[in-house]
C-alpha cells in the first residue's frame, strides 16, 4: 500500500542520546509578543523539543505566571540553553542549574565570544562540551559551520553538533551550504542547523542538505504573524526532509525535454 | 516570597541546593541567595 504523508513523517524518527523524536523542528521560546501566542506557535510548529533559558527570579514580579505555566514539560523535551555565557565555567554553571530543576538533563551549550557577532568561542565551547559530557548531560553544542570544529566537538562526545546557518537572529539562512555538506559527510552524530534561518524556504534548504533537524526562534517569534510562520516552518521542514529522502535530480546545464520529441 | 518552589532553583553562596535538601538548609547573615527560573530563550 502507498504510504500516506502522515505515515512517512511519523515513521521517520531520529535519536539524540537514545531519546527518539519525530518532529525535526526545534523551536525557541524567546521574544514572542505574549506567552499565549508562544504556546500556540509551539503547538502549530509540531515541535517536540523547545529551548529555554535560565534567569534570576524577579521578586517584584511575584505571583506572575512563569514560562512553565505555558509549556508542559511532559509534552515537550526542554532544552535549556547557556545563552549569555562567555566562558566555559559560566556555561557549566548554568547547565548545572538547569539540571537541578529536575526537568531535563539536556543542554544546548553555547559559549559566546562577543555580543556583537554572537559567534561561539570555539576553545571554550570544546572545553565545556568535554566537561558536560563526562558529567552525564545530553549535550547539543552550538558551533560555527567550521567542519574541523564540528569534528572536534563530536570527538569530545557531543550528542549533537549544531552549526549556525548564519549569525543568531540574523535571518540570513544557510550561508555556506558546502561547509554543512562537509560536516555531514564527516560526522556520525546528529547534525542540526541552529540559528540564522529567517523563512520557510531557509528551513527547507537546510533540511534538503540532510541535517537531522533545524532549531529556530526569532524567525517565528518576530514574524509579522508568528502563528502563520509556525505553520509555514512545520510544512517547510517536512517538505525539505521529504525532498532530501526523495533525492533531487541533478542540476544540468542544458534543457531536458519532459515531453517526447519524436513520433508525431 | 511568593514564588512557587517547584519552578525555581536555589543557590546559596554559589552552591546549588538540590530540591530535597532545601528543608535542611540553615541560612546565616550575609549568605548570598540566588533564585533562578526558566524564561523564554532560543
Amino acid at each position: 500500500m502507498t504510504a500516506t504523508l502522515n505515515q512517512l513523517m511519523t515513521q521517520d524518527t531520529y535519536q539524540i542520546n537514545g531519546k527518539t523524536f519525530t518532529s525535526r523542528l526545534l523551536v525557541g521560546t524567546g521574544k514572542y509578543p505574549t506567552n499565549e501566542l508562544m504556546r500556540e506557535c509551539l503547538e502549530a510548529s509540531g515541535t517536540e523539543i523547545v529551548t529555554v533559558a535560565l534567569r534570576r527570579v524577579n521578586l517584584e514580579n511575584k505571583g506572575e505566571k512563569t514560562l512553565l505555566d505555558f509549556i508542559d514539560p511532559k509534552k515537550y523535551t526542554l532544552l535549556p540553553n547557556t545563552a549569555g555565557c562567555y566562558s566555559a565555567a559560566e556555561a557549566i554553571r548554568v547547565a548545572h542549574l538547569a539540571r537541578a530543576t529536575g526537568i531535563s538533563d539536556f543542554v544546548k551549550l553555547e559559549v559566546l565570544f562577543d555580543e556583537k557577532t554572537l559567534l561561539p568561542d570555539p576553545i571554550a565551547t570544546l572545553e565545556a562540551t568535554s566537561v558536560l559530557v563526562k558529567e552525564g548531560f545530553t549535550v547539543m553544542t552550538y558551533t560555527s559551520d567550521d567542519p574541523v570544529m564540528a569534528h572536534k566537538l563530536e570527538q569530545a562526545g557531543a550528542h549533537a553538533v549544531m552549526p549556525a546557518g548564519s549569525p543568531i537572529g540574523s535571518g540570513q539562512g544557510v550561508l555556506n551550504p558546502n561547509n554543512i555538506r562537509i560536516i555531514l559527510e564527516k560526522l556520525k552524530c546528529p547534525v542540526l542547523i541552529d540559528a540564522g534561518v529567517g523563512s520557510a524556504s531557509d528551513v527547507a534548504v537546510a533540511m534538503e542538505l540532510g541535517v537531522v533537524a533545524v532549531l529556530l526562534n526569532t524567525a517565528i517569534a518576530h514574524a509579522k504573524d508568528p502563528l502563520k510562520m509556525a505553520y509555514a516552518m512545520k510544512n517547510a521542514c517536512e517538505a525539505g526532509r521529504l525532498s532530501y529522502l526523495a533525492g533531487r535530480i541533478p542540476k544540468k546545464l542544458y534543457a531536458q525535454a519532459s515531453t517526447p520529441l519524436k513520433d508525431f | 516570597l511568593g514564588v512557587r518552589k517547584e519552578t525555581v532553583v536555589a543557590e546559596v553562596n554559589r552552591q546549588i541546593i538540590q530540591m530535597d535538601k532545601r528543608p535542611e538548609i540553615k541560612l546565616s547573615n550575609g549568605d548570598q541567595i540566588e533564585l533562578i527560573q526558566f524564561v523564554g530563550g532560543g
